[in-house]
């Protein structure tokens, strides 16, 4: 990582006006999204939508402040290719940092799509949840960047 | 001049001592894995000044000391070569010496002997568990200005040098630098730009050490050195001496060129106690009369450093020890609450009377967050490490510090052991706190928490913001029986300058007497 290649992009959402975000993202010809599921305290679950805090520089910790409103315009601004959520393992409990082996849970599954809100919604469904009861997916689904109805996508489930 | 003497070859073997301390210096850092290869504790252990006072002071050695042995028989074999042929401290004085202008009127001060009344000070106030050694052992002195000023600021010019070409990019020049940037990151720059307290008195320190070789060559080494003193102490007893032959011809030229101002010119009065054997002497000789050998008697010379002196020296070094320890910082409530010692770190007292301030545990600290003490701990304690949160947290899964101590002062904790160490424990500031005080949500705290059930849970609370609306918050309060005190809730806590969320030592595992909870 290099801290030089932080710079300050606009994004001109509803909660994030402008923020530094690693160049390499925009320039790339293909982006494709990996996050592995988890557990949070705040959010719920982090899938892809959160896991693009990851290429946030500056203080990005104060987007918590209005954390679903910052994830749908960092999804909105950098539009992956691909989403790939590992779930291979995911975390029950006490996540993203915390937790013990007694928390993971062995799923061996991938995720893959390029709908992000649609990824996220089915993620949850692993957890035991609904796509709805994510604060994110359900403004992502408002704000028009995909779609939280399960019944309305194409899942084809691949046993390998 | 010819190429092949001994002196060269003695230049040559200091040049590669020097170069495997930087080595290994650059080496003390976390290479990503939660072990270390090579830490440049490997000097610390062949040092006998800390395996004695160590010894003495803490009544326990770590086995690895067992290396200065080797270091005592070499001497005793060979007189002070570690200081004429290893000693990377020694070198550089050299090579600082060197550029001092030899003046014909060359003064040799008489100051020999105050080298032996520091080392008896700090011999004497060790015996009564006062650790003063790492202030003046030349190692400790080195790895601790090298890693918490000299090599930080090195790498703060070469990343500014690097930067400012990539950002103006003058004649096209970023093609060229980059790549030569991404080199010495790789090898000699840190992962990351360091930042530590105090790192300008540090350095200023050192430079001085340095900056005395332009008043006299090899000033510390001659003057002030305690661990010199003790080597050329146990030189007085060693096998190799030198021998002049008939041949002198009194021209004093090996009083030109002596390293340790060992009067090489007074013949049999020469003092092998001050000697560096650096060989200077029978290389220069016109007359080829130097002789160094293993036959012969030589009667030492008296030392002749005043049966009153010592005794002053020994007194003062113990008289020292009553007067840092009356402060208020060693009783049981008025401990400083911000001297959050290391996971492994040994009770106060005992980690006092080990710690030699080497400062390999805050350079190897991966977060940064160990910086060197200044009264934090007392004077006793002076640039010994604390965590100060704000700069660097305790990261859940690294025990590099423990590996890398010399003496022991923080103790080789396996990680499942370490986790479980309190350091102190984090509590929360309910009038900075966002979703407390000022009807914003957060949790950054209990997001960042690393213990496998989360330290900090939440109540929700309905509060009214500054409108009069109804905000739904989840309000952080910390489980004191998990806490362990690591710290990164305060490090990434939003609510910057002071903290919403902040650690303090009480509660640490390693203090019987400073606990809260029943």
């Amino acid at each position: 990582m290099d801290e030089r290649k932080f710079k300050d992009m606009a994004i001109n959402g509803e909660a994030l006006k402008s923020w530094p975000l690693y160049t390499d993202v925009f320039e790339a010809d293909k982006v494709i999204n990996m996050p592995i599921a988890k557990h949070h305290g705040l959010s719920k679950l982090t899938m892809s939508m959160k896991n693009w805090m990851g290429v946030m520089g500056g203080s990005r910790r104060q987007i918590h402040q209005d954390l679903d409103g910052s994830l749908v315009d960092l999804s909105m601004k950098i539009r992956p290719t691909l989403t790939i959520l590992d779930a291979v393992r995911i975390l029950t409990a006490n996540g993203p940092q915390g937790g013990s082996l007694a928390d993971v849970k062995k799923l061996d599954t991938v995720i893959v799509g390029i709908d992000q809100v649609a990824v996220d919604s089915y993620g949850a469904t692993l957890f035991g949840m609904k796509g709805s009861d994510l604060g994110c997916v359900r403004l992502g689904d408002k704000r028009g960047l995909g779609t939280m109805d399960l019944a309305k996508i194409r899942i084809k489930k691949i046993t390998m | 001049m010819r190429l092949f003497t001994f002196s060269n070859i003695r230049r040559l073997v200091q040049g590669l001592f020097l170069l495997l301390f930087l080595f290994l210096l650059i080496q003390t850092e976390s290479k990503g894995n939660d072990e270390l290869g090579y830490p440049v504790r490997l000097f610390l252990d062949f040092d006998p000044l800390i395996f004695i006072t160590t010894l003495l002071s803490a009544h326990a050695a770590a086995k690895a000391f067992y290396f200065s042995l080797i270091t005592i028989i070499l001497t005793l074999l060979f007189g002070r070569v570690f200081c004429g042929w290893a000693c990377p401290l020694g070198t550089l004085n050299n090579i600082v010496g060197s550029l001092k202008k030899p003046r014909t009127d060359e003064k040799t001060r008489n100051l020999y002997r105050i080298k032996y009344y520091i080392l008896i000070g700090i011999t004497a106030s060790s015996f009564f568990t006062l650790q003063a050694v790492g202030i003046m052992d030349p190692l400790s002195l080195l790895i601790r200005s090298f890693s918490m000023s000299i090599l930080p600021a090195f790498n703060y010019g070469a990343r500014s040098f690097f930067d400012t070409i990539y950002a103006t990019n003058p004649f096209g020049l970023a093609t060229v630098s980059e790549p030569v940037y991404s080199a010495l990151k790789k090898t000699v720059l840190t992962f990351e730009q360091l930042h530590y307290n105090q790192a300008v008195f540090i350095g200023v320190l050192f430079m001085a050490v340095l900056g005395l070789n332009l008043v006299e060559k090899r000033f510390w080494c001659k003057y002030l050195c305690p661990l010199g003193a003790l080597l050329g102490l146990l030189s007085r007893f060693s096998l190799l001496k030198r021998s002049i032959s008939e041949g002198c011809t009194e021209c004093g030229e090996c009083a030109t060129v002596c390293s340790g101002s060992a009067a090489p010119d007074q013949k049999e009065k020469w003092k092998d106690t001050e000697c560096l054997y650096c060989w200077n002497c029978d290389d220069i000789c016109p007359s080829n009369a130097v002789r160094f050998g293993f036959k012969g008697k030589h009667a030492s010379p008296a030392m002749d450093l005043g049966r009153r002196r010592v005794i002053v020296s020994a007194l003062s070094g113990i008289a020292l020890v009553p007067l840092v320890r009356i402060t208020p910082l060693g009783t049981d409530n008025a401990k400083n609450p911000i001297l959050l010692r290391p996971p492994g770190a040994l009770e106060e007292k005992e980690f006092l009377a080990r710690c030699v301030k080497c400062g390999e545990c805050m350079k190897v600290c991966i977060t940064n967050g160990l910086q060197p003490t200044f009264l934090e701990a007392g004077l006793e304690g002076i640039w010994s490490p604390l965590l100060v949160p704000r700069i660097g947290y305790c990261e859940y899964r690294c025990t590099l510090c423990g590996q890398v101590c010399p003496t022991g002062a923080i103790k080789r904790l396996p990680l499942a052991e370490k986790t479980k160490v309190k350091i102190g424990l984090a509590m929360i500031d309910k009038g900075r706190c966002l979703p407390w005080a000022h009807a914003r949500p957060c949790i950054v705290c209990e997001e960042m928490c690393p213990t496998p059930r989360k330290a900090i849970w939440f109540e929700e609370a309905r509060v009214r913001d500054r409108q009069g609306k109804i905000v739904i918050v989840k309000q952080p309060r910390v489980d004191l029986e998990l806490c362990i005190g690591c710290g990164i809730c305060e490090t990434k806590c939003p609510v910057l300058g002071r903290p919403a969320i902040y650690v303090m030592n009480v509660g640490e595992s390693r203090s019987k007497e400073n606990q809260l909870l029943l």
